[in-house]
């Protein structure tokens, strides 16, 4: 009975209320930050049912969808948040627009930010080239970037310097050629020389035992048709491998432009 | 000399039971350990489509089965060259699928091993025909 009326007068004295507003935002700052998204998620709902005015919290909510990679969800609460996309302040817009991006709606997102009423023109810039980067379209990047007004402007100047290095790239059909004239070579150029040296050796390895074949047995024995039947097919693999050798060169490359691109959005937006 | 035949004895009994006790051990690992045995199953040459592939799929059966089988794994790549091979013909047609596969063969030097990725499960370099090994860009937007 002590016991009982002790508990009794605890609870009631010192006890908190663990599921009222100012714990469950603590908590679903925590699970954002210690990468639980989902559950983020979960939370931040809750959130926006007991505050449904909170701009904060709703871009809380759609930063969780975006970074559980639940875009589709992300963009229907959004619709459903701000029916009027036109007005949806800069924070959760910022949200929007990037959860466009990651669903790679490219059209949306476009028309999106054009209309909205809170984004700067430069800020259109940027997503525009942005969008147009992540989307290999670095001809309509250039011309996008043209538009920019505050010529300092840093993400302006970054995406400068890597459309300029876009333009280096390595010409597939040349890796064909070369590696038609001299086998290897192709593969050499788009830096796999040790690839390249490899199938120099296959080639000419071949081509020497057909010709060798040949002169001793002539042209009517199997031997030199066979050997020069598998040179020749190791021929023709060294060019489309140059080829495919210099195209993934000159992709991989985007891709690193890419991720420099994603990186300096990042640290403004 | 009563000594003598104790000790004998003695050995003999220790011999016996020593020998059930080896044999023992080795019938309760039987069952765990693999004999060497286990027939290989190839997805590979199965759901052909046309003769072509059914042709194709033949070789690649003999192949495994008569000279693959007795050598160790040596292809540094995950799927191994006649697997790519396979599955290349089947999936870009036997010219195409063909040049592939002799450009295959050549690559398999393990000298460029910084172009690919790492298959985990089998500790070998992921080359699988047509995929795509790109990076993807957009979901790193944090």
């Amino acid at each position: 009975m002590r016991i009982l009326f002790l508990l009794l007068i605890s609870f009631s004295t010192i006890a908190q209320d663990l599921y009222n507003f100012e714990n469950s935002k603590k908590y679903g700052d925590y699970l954002l930050k210690s990468g639980q998204y989902e559950l983020a998620g979960k939370e931040f709902e809750r959130l926006v049912y007991f505050t449904p005015e909170s701009d904060t919290l709703k871009t809380q909510l759609l930063k969780s969808y975006r970074l559980s990679n639940q875009t589709n969800i992300g963009i229907f609460r959004t619709k459903q948040l701000y029916p009027d996309a036109q007005t949806i302040p800069f924070a959760p817009a910022l949200e929007y627009a990037k959860l466009l991006m990651q669903n790679k709606d490219w059209e949306n997102a476009r028309t999106f930010w054009t209309n909205n009423q809170n984004f700067k023109p430069d800020d259109k810039t940027i997503f525009n080239t942005t969008s147009e980067i992540f989307n290999n379209d670095f001809k309509a990047a250039r011309n996008s970037l043209e538009n920019i007004q505050n010529k300092e402007f840093y993400v302006a100047e970054g995406y400068k310097t890597i459309l300029e290095k876009e333009t280096h790239k390595k010409s597939p059909a040349l890796a064909g050629i070369m590696s038609a004239v001299v086998p290897g070579t192709g593969k050499a150029y788009s830096n796999n020389w040790k690839d390249g040296l490899v199938s120099l050796f296959f080639t000419a390895g071949m081509a020497f035992q057909s010709y060798r074949n040949f002169n001793k047995h002539g042209v009517n024995n199997y031997r030199g048709w066979l050997y020069g039947g598998i040179g020749f097919g190791f021929y023709l693999g060294n060019i489309y491998g140059s080829v495919k050798s210099t195209k993934d060169f000159n992709k991989k490359k985007i891709n690193k432009l890419q991720h420099e691109a994603s990186d300096i959005f990042n640290s403004y937006y | 000399m009563k000594m003598k035949y104790i000790a004998t004895s003695c050995l003999l009994l220790g011999l016996l039971l020593s020998k059930n006790d080896t044999s023992a051990q080795v019938g309760l690992y039987r069952n765990v350990l693999p004999d060497g045995n286990i027939k290989k199953e190839y997805t590979e040459a199965k759901n052909n489509q046309n003769e072509v592939q059914v042709l194709f799929s033949g070789l690649f059966l003999f192949y495994k089965t008569f000279f693959s089988s007795q050598d160790l794994t040596v292809c540094t790549f995950s799927p191994s060259c006649s697997e790519y091979g396979i599955l290349a013909v089947k999936k870009f047609g036997m010219i195409k699928g063909g040049v592939m596969t002799m450009d295959r063969l050549t690559r398999c030097n393990g000298l460029t091993p910084q172009n690919y990725e790492i298959d985990k499960k089998t500790m070998l370099l992921k080359d699988e025909p047509g995929a795509d090994n790109a990076v993807p860009v957009v979901s790193t937007i944090k």
